[in-house]
């Protein structure tokens, strides 16, 4: 199973150790999340997630780290699993730090995912969510293959406002159409 | 009432023949068949009686009371574990993510699915403030979906081809319930629509 796939902009790799995963985290985290809240978790607590197996376990929650070709900085980290049941469906979650945002490079991190997830799992599809009023994320789960799925009504509350959740789906036949699959190298 | 079903189980909430009550030990053989049975178990590991126990016994959240996830039986008021109800709380208040079962064998299945359903609804009322709540079933759990339709639940979302059942891929769908304060609060569609 390869650990690391690289596109156009970005590559997706194993975090280094735990300080690289802690560092890439903290300055986000150290505010609330413009649109979920607080997700700060203690450091200590992030350890304890790392260490088995450098947030990369088949089949549980895991990330890779998002790395930019051309500068070699860590733009940002690649959240995805199997979600419970018998696992046949994979989800991702994309996380692209503030400054490298508009490039693009959310968007070939999860595609790069896709073919992570479908060339290593017997899954029928992937699965993604974000927040109706987030639609930057929204649109670039669209631009990077996905469909609309439908919506969880009412789901968040912000400031005294509901929010509904809006679900986003790539099954296995739609990726095996899109052009990333010719794009991907596999492999260190 | 007839004498069969005279009232002699006491749980948090009393419906029409069942009543919902936590998980006693003594209730672990016949759940863990029940949660074995049911088709939209969310562990790809099946349950036993040991396993179950296990997790019955786990110090950090002992007696299927959890935090986040509580599990409830479903008895009949004359006695015997018929079903249970598994509630996971969401990060945000007011949510719940259930699974429902009852087992499958019985004759008044309908009858005691509806009565969970519409006891389950008016528990959550009365004593937590719900905002939503959702049930995760199969497609094919067609009872199911009448009991929860029946009380008010719609179906919300479905996942296609994402569950295995009977060795083929599957819909998932979640029906959900929506408390009038939700509702009727404001929401941002209705911003988006006045700008």
């Amino acid at each position: 199973m390869h650990t690391i796939w690289t596109g156009e902009r970005v590559r997706l790799r194993p975090f280094k150790d735990e300080q690289e995963w802690c560092d890439a985290l903290q300055d986000t985290l150290i505010v609330p999340n413009e649109f979920w809240g607080v997700m700060w978790g203690a450091r200590q607590t992030r350890q304890k997630r790392f260490e088995p197996a450098g947030m990369l376990e088949p089949g549980k929650h895991s990330a890779f780290a998002i790395e930019r070709l051309d500068t070699g900085e860590l733009v940002g980290e690649e959240m995805h699993g199997l979600e419970y049941r018998p696992g046949i469906v994979g989800y991702v979650g994309t996380f692209i730090k503030a400054e490298h945002w508009h490039q693009g490079f959310g968007i070939e991190a999860k595609q790069l995912c896709y073919c992570y997830l479908f060339e290593n799992y017997p899954i029928t599809q992937v699965w993604a969510d974000t927040l109706e009023c987030h639609t930057r994320a929204a649109t670039g789960l669209v631009r990077s293959g996905m469909r609309f799925d439908g919506r969880a009504k009412c789901f968040h509350c912000i400031d005294g406002k509901y929010y509904d959740l809006v679900c986003y789906s790539l099954f296995r036949e739609e990726w095996e159409r899109l052009p990333i699959r010719e794009i991907v190298q596999r492999g260190g | 009432m007839d004498n069969a079903e005279a009232k002699t189980e006491k749980g948090f909430a009393e419906g029409e023949h069942v009543v919902l009550r936590p998980v006693l030990e003594d209730d672990l053989p016949e759940l863990a068949k029940l949660m074995a049975e049911n088709p939209g178990e969310r562990e790809p590991t099946p349950w036993t009686h040991q396993r179950l126990k296990k997790k019955f016994e786990d110090k950090k959240e002992p007696g299927l009371w959890g935090k986040r996830e509580r599990f409830y039986v479903i008895v009949r008021k004359s006695g015997g574990v018929v079903g249970f109800l598994r509630e996971e709380d969401d990060y945000n208040r007011g949510i719940y993510w259930n699974e429902l079962h009852v087992a499958d064998a019985l004759a008044d299945r309908d009858q005691l699915g509806r009565d969970v359903a519409a006891t389950y609804l008016a528990y959550k009322q009365r004593w937590h403030d719900p905002l939503r709540i959702s049930f995760d079933l199969l497609r094919v759990e067609e009872a199911k979906i009448a009991w929860l339709e029946a009380c008010g639940f719609e179906l919300e979302l479905t996942q296609e081809r994402s569950v295995l059942y009977r060795g083929k891929p599957e819909a998932r769908c979640f029906y959900t319930w929506l408390s009038e304060t939700l509702l009727n609060a404001p929401h941002w569609e209705e911003d988006a629509e006045q700008s």
